[in-house]
């Protein structure tokens, strides 16, 4: 992984068909340092796996909801919303700035364009500067 | 049975009673104190002695009591079940009855988060009304809770207060009657600024046969100003200050607060001298104790009434 | 359950002050359904630590497991391999579980990671609230099953005290006053006339002021 300071997970519901779009142009469409997959629900995400993308080296998260209101599981996205934010304030007590994590809700009724939201959210990213960690040893967790 | 206190032979010779309060100070000297023991002295027929109030550490009530009765007054002694267990709270009632201490008033205690001490382990081993019930076993029966014989027997006026302001209400008057049943012989209310709800009260308590059981006494703290009627109103638990007083004060010249504060008490006094069941009046004018005798002399109730001595 | 709520993340790096290698372990019973220390919470809680380590530039080695219970011993003894790897333990589990711990594995360091409150119950989801204190000597027949030791912040017998507004409690407006709760159920009830009789001094001794608790059952032991 190249070390620039803009390694950013993007997690987002499969429902998101523009993001999908995107994913099934395959990796030379999306910039350096992108880790892009898909989720059944953006109320998939829990707060510890956001954590472990840091732990493993991401300088930035993003996580891309349906609107309010249009989740198939009726409110997965408002808790992905919660949770987001509860691992935001997780990263403030390391002293990293909780704006590395950033959730959205999809504009209802319109089309997306997943470039500029990466792009515009890896800018900010870089503006914050890497992390610093790199994942070390004894990283990625080996739960029992 | 025989009146054993000064407050009890007035209450009991039908006299319009007259208690007062007083705070001790925070710190060892007790000469504040006896300052203001001498402003209340010949005003009041007894002067309540708080104990560790809101839960800041001040001179104990017992310590104060002593002090004040030294001057020739008649103290009544607070103690709240917040900060002794029953050893200790035995213990006291026994030192206080040897001091030569009569009156106890029987208190749970404000919450010890309110004080100075917030981390300190509330003991409420007891609640008032186990207090009660306590200090009269110790009196009657000669015994202590767990049924050990005393030497000798501690004497004592006992009381409680009540709050006919605080929720749920309609349980006020069978608290007060709770607290009749385990011993209490007199009754301090809380502050009244609510007329209809305190005869209210006084209605149920009558009907309950209460007032042919306890003195009651009226509550009375005199409003200084504006904010501190907005402050009880809306701060402090258990507190009624209806809309209509806090008008009232607001109409009241900027620094004439104090003396509309003043007329409105000398006012609800005259009102409880005439309301039916209420045996006396408990002025609390915490911080602004020099006004007391001249609330009572404008309320007609100066000077008090001089007892002959009792055969012991 | 037993309710917890882990430590704040400074408090703990200072407890496992230079540990080289440092094995997380949760519990899957009562602090997993408190959000407090079951797997989920094990593996951000590894998480912080492996940033934090790496942040100050220690070379600390970080596992994670996670037991269905930490206060029975055939549990316990599941953990062993990677108890043995560990010089630091990081235990997620109640008071109790880091105890148990360190008694079933007498020559390693335990460190608590949770803050140990109450016995309590699941409001609704992300609410946890006390309810019982364990005195021993249950009354709960007797007020309308709201228990007036654990409920009221003065542990009222005869309450209220003059302090209850609104249903609330003199110390805090967050807090229901238990009295009125007890006179809302008796009345519900009609069992308002318990509320008149005195209620006597509790006994203490059976409650933990009286001495640490054990129970034996003979007919269990083997």
């Amino acid at each position: 992984m190249s070390r620039l300071g803009e390694q950013i997970v993007v997690r987002f519901c499969h429902n998101q068909t523009e993001f999908m779009n995107l994913l099934k142009a395959g990796p030379a469409a999306l910039p350096s340092g992108v880790d892009l997959a898909p989720l059944p629900c953006s109320g998939k995400v829990e707060p510890h796996q956001i954590l472990s993308f840091f732990a493993a080296g991401a300088d930035g998260a993003l996580i891309q909801a349906c609107p309010p209101g249009a989740c198939r599981f009726v409110e997965g996205n408002l808790r992905a919303a919660k949770r987001a934010s509860y691992a935001a304030e997780r990263l403030s007590e390391l002293g990293l700035s909780p704006a590395r994590v950033r959730f959205r809700f999809a504009e209802a009724g319109s089309t997306l364009d997943p470039m500029e939201i990466i792009n515009d959210f890896k800018e900010n990213v870089r503006a914050l500067g890497p992390t610093g960690l790199t994942g070390g040893r004894g990283g990625g967790g080996n739960e029992r | 049975m025989t009146p054993v206190s000064h407050l009890a032979r007035i209450l009991s010779e039908g006299h319009f009673a007259v208690t007062a309060e007083c705070g001790p100070p925070q710190g060892a000297d007790p000469t504040p104190l006896k300052n203001k023991g001498r402003l209340l002295k010949d005003a009041a027929d007894a002067v309540n002695l708080t104990d560790n109030q809101t839960a800041v550490v001040r001179l104990s009530s017992l310590a104060s009591s002593v002090a004040l009765r030294e001057m020739g007054l008649e103290p009544v002694l607070q103690v709240v079940t917040r900060d002794r267990n029953r050893l200790a709270l035995q213990s006291d009632l026994l030192g206080a009855s040897s001091l030569g201490l009569r009156n106890v008033l029987c208190l749970t205690g404000d919450h010890q988060s309110f004080g100075n001490q917030a981390g300190a382990m509330g003991v409420f081993d007891l609640d008032s009304i186990q207090l009660l019930h306590t200090a009269r076993t110790m009196r009657d029966e000669g015994r202590l809770i767990d049924g050990t014989e005393l030497e000798s027997r501690p004497s004592f006026f006992l009381g409680a207060a009540a709050n006919p302001f605080a929720d749920p209400l309609v349980f006020r008057v069978i608290r007060l009657a709770k607290k009749i049943e385990a011993g209490a012989e007199f009754i301090q209310t809380q502050c009244i600024y609510n007329r209809p709800r305190f005869e209210a009260f006084m209605k149920q308590a009558r009907e309950e046969g209460l007032t042919e059981r306890a003195y009651i006494l009226g509550g009375i703290t005199p409003l200084k100003s504006v904010r501190m009627a907005e402050y009880m109103a809306s701060k402090v638990a258990g507190m009624d200050v209806p809309e209509k007083v806090i008008q009232r004060m607001k109409g009241a010249p900027a620094k004439g607060q104090g003396a509309e504060g003043i007329r409105l008490a000398v006012e609800t006094i005259e009102w409880l001298k005439e309301l039916d069941g209420v045996s006396g009046v408990h002025l609390m004018a915490i911080g602004w104790e020099e006004k007391v005798p001249e609330i009572l002399e404008a309320a007609g109730l100066i000077p008090r009434p001089i007892l002959p001595a009792q055969a012991e | 359950m037993i309710v917890a709520e882990r430590k704040p993340l400074a408090e703990i790096l200072k407890s496992v002050a230079g540990a080289g290698k440092v094995l997380v372990v949760g519990c899957e019973t009562c602090v997993a359904e408190c959000a407090a220390g079951g797997r989920k919470e094990v593996a951000e809680t590894a998480a912080l630590l492996r940033m934090a380590f790496e942040q100050a530039g220690e070379n600390v080695e970080v596992r994670e497991a996670s037991l269905d219970r930490q206060c029975v011993n055939q549990f316990l003894a599941q953990a062993g391999e990677d108890v043995a790897w560990a010089d630091t333990i990081l235990s997620l589990g109640c008071g109790a579980g880091v105890q148990a711990l360190a008694r079933f594995y007498p020559d390693k360091v335990f460190v608590p990671a949770l803050n140990t409150q109450f016995i309590g119950t699941t409001v609704e989801a992300g609410v946890w609230a006390e309810d019982c204190s364990g005195c021993g000597d249950c009354q709960l027949a007797y007020f309308g099953a709201v228990c007036p030791l654990t409920r009221c912040s003065k542990r009222l017998l005869n309450g209220p005290c003059g302090g209850s507004r609104g249903g609330k409690c003199e110390v805090s407006p967050d807090v229901d006053c238990a009295w009125q709760l007890i006179y809302d159920r008796l009345a519900a009830l009609n069992q308002l006339d318990r509320l008149r009789a005195y209620v006597a001094p509790k006994d203490w001794s059976t409650s933990h002021s009286g001495r640490p608790r054990t129970i034996i059952r003979e007919d269990r032991r083997v």
